[in-house]
């Protein structure tokens, strides 16, 4: 179970998407947060679906591989539906205790949870489709003008990039201590939250352990194959911006304006 | 050739004692031969690999790579260069997100031009056997593809030595019987010099030079033929013989005499046929 996160699983395709520059995918990406954060009412959803369905289909990502990444994030999504549904003050279908499920409270509920949907498979997109070096070749450009600030972007953006290229295998690794700690007894399916909770410290503390040994060795090797930060450093595949890059980043902004612009208006 | 003279060094430990790791060690690496170094945990072995590239640089003693002494100074740049290294945990040394990011990224380092990156990364690929994984993630690569992408990520930065420090201990048979033949290819082939440090004897039977540590020092070294027929010293510190040796030994002992020592399956079985 623990294997289907996504993000930082990069999919390689040929396709348009994967071919964009890491930048315009970045900032189409923050500029979709922007933008769905004005959506104000539900049918307007069928616009963001129409837009995603178009963006998955363009990248040849299969939308299984997709859907599998919103698995991790289902407690937040189930935890939104219950904070919105009990919490918000409106027309009393049910009650219990202080817990009051109103009809707002449902409205509002579906509709959180359809953002946070969206906002996941959207972004979930530009992980899939950029691989973690390109990615942070893309957010270290994005940072580049602030080097004056002396914001450390190369740092930013190189510990970002391990920090993807570890989770698969920090996931394989949580995945056998789970087995091993499991072969010796130990339960995590069973009991409360706090005895679930208590159940995963015989996994964290080896994680961590070899997490720290990793991140030495890991300095080690990148020492020994002469990094030394962005001193004299080139790059692999230096991108340039393409018109398509040029366009896709016009019709998002445009689009993100308009949106913007008519939530504020109306 | 990398000369080594009065090497020494110590680890200090928390309650301000010095551990020796390292004693006296005097050795020559020359261009282009295929040096082993072998001796059993905690004898020093990673330590002394480590110094090779100015990863520690010498608290007392010398080092010289190709006439360039080891020291904190901007020539450590230039000796890592030289100099390439690979690590025992593929996982841990595996920096891009796919095999040809991770070629690229010593490359970046060095400064080579992005134009000229893509035929290098083929080219080191195509030496390790690697070229059709280019695009692969690590861990959707075995133990084995691992650590030979991991040489070929050395191999790109055209360095004139490789030290190893036990790149086969955490593989299968198979895996480590690729990663033995790059190595042996790769000197072979463009001589280039390579020191491998391991502890399975029967991959150090074709080196030109085998050195054994004990304690922080080298005990013997020389030619795999004389190290190996030193057998009482080398189980007194706790190391093995070949598997030929082995069975050499199994084979007097029954009254069955080969000869001089024995180090390949290919001599045994050579000898074994001209008894009959
Ligand atoms: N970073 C360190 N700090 C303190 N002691 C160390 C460190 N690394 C190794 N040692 C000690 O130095 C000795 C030699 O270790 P090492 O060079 O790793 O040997 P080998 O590679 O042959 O197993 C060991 O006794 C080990 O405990
Ligand atoms: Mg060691």
């Amino acid at each position: 179970m623990i294997k289907d996160i996504t993000i930082g699983q990069y999919i390689y395709k040929d396709s348009l998407v994967h071919r964009l520059d890491p930048r315009t995918k970045i900032i189409v990406s923050m500029l979709f947060m922007i933008g769905i954060f004005f959506i104000k009412d539900y049918y307007e959803y069928i616009y963001v679906l129409a837009l995603t369905a178009i963006s998955i289909y363009l990248s040849k990502i299969p939308v299984a591989k997709i859907l599998k990444g919103l698995k991790p994030i289902l407690p937040l999504i189930v935890l939104t539906i219950i904070m919105n549904a009990f919490f918000t003050s409106g027309e009393v279908i049910f009650q219990f205790l202080f817990f009051k499920l109103t009809i707002e409270g449902l409205a509002l509920a579906a509709f959180m949870s359809t953002r946070i949907i969206f906002l996941i498979i959207f972004t979930s997109l530009l992980t899939l489709t950029t691989s973690p070096i390109n990615l942070t070749h893309g957010i270290e450009g994005l940072l580049n003008p602030l080097k004056k600030l002396k914001v450390p972007a190369h740092e930013i953006a190189m510990m970002m990039s391990i920090a993807l290229r570890f989770i698969p295998t920090l996931i394989d690794e949580t995945d056998k201590i789970m087995k091993a700690q499991k072969a010796r007894g130990a339960d995590f399916e069973s009991g409360n939250i706090i005895k679930k909770t208590k159940s995963l410290i015989p996994v964290l503390i080896p994680l961590f352990i070899s997490a720290f040994t990793r991140a030495d060795e890991l300095a080690m090797a990148m020492e020994a194959r002469g990094y030394r930060g962005d001193e004299g450093r080139t790059r692999f595949r230096e991108q340039r911006l393409q018109l398509n890059d040029y366009l896709i980043l016009l019709f998002f902004l445009v689009l993100t304006i308009f949106v913007g612009i008519r939530s504020v208006v109306f | 050739m990398i000369k080594i003279s009065n090497l020494n060094h110590r680890y200090m430990k928390s309650n301000g004692k010095g551990v020796i790791t390292l004693e006296d060690i005097n050795l020559n690496i020359e261009k282009g031969s295929f040096v082993s170094i072998i001796g059993h945990n905690g004898s020093g072995k990673s330590t002394f690999a480590k110094h090779l590239n100015g990863l520690i640089v010498p608290q007392s003693g010398k080092i010289e790579v190709d006439g360039i002494q080891i020291k904190n100074d901007d020539n450590i740049w230039k000796i890592r260069n030289m100099v390439g290294m690979v690590f025992q945990n593929p996982d841990n040394q595996f920096i891009g997100g796919t095999i040809e990011e991770d070629i690229a990224f010593g490359l970046e380092n060095i400064g080579v031009p992005g134009n000229e990156m893509e035929d290098r990364i083929q080219d080191a690929a195509l030496k390790v056997g690697m070229e059709e994984y280019l695009k692969r993630p690590p861990h959707k690569l075995s133990g084995g593809q691992k650590q030979r992408s991991a040489i070929g990520a050395v191999l790109a930065m055209q360095p004139e030595y490789i030290v190893l420090d036990e790149p086969t201990s955490m593989l299968d048979p198979k895996g480590r019987q690729e990663v033995i033949e790059v190595l042996r290819k790769r000197n072979k082939e463009d001589k280039i010099t390579i020191i491998l440090i391991t502890h399975y004897m029967d991959e150090v039977v074709y080196s030109d030079k085998v050195v054994v540590m004990d304690k922080g020092r080298i005990v013997i070294s020389g030619q795999p033929k004389e190290v190996f027929k030193q057998k009482e010293m080398l189980l007194k510190i706790g190391l093995e013989l070949p598997k030929a040796a082995l069975l050499q030994d199994h084979l007097k002992k029954i009254g069955v005499e080969l000869g001089d020592c024995l180090l390949t399956k290919e001599e045994l079985v050579r000898k074994i046929w001209e008894l009959y």
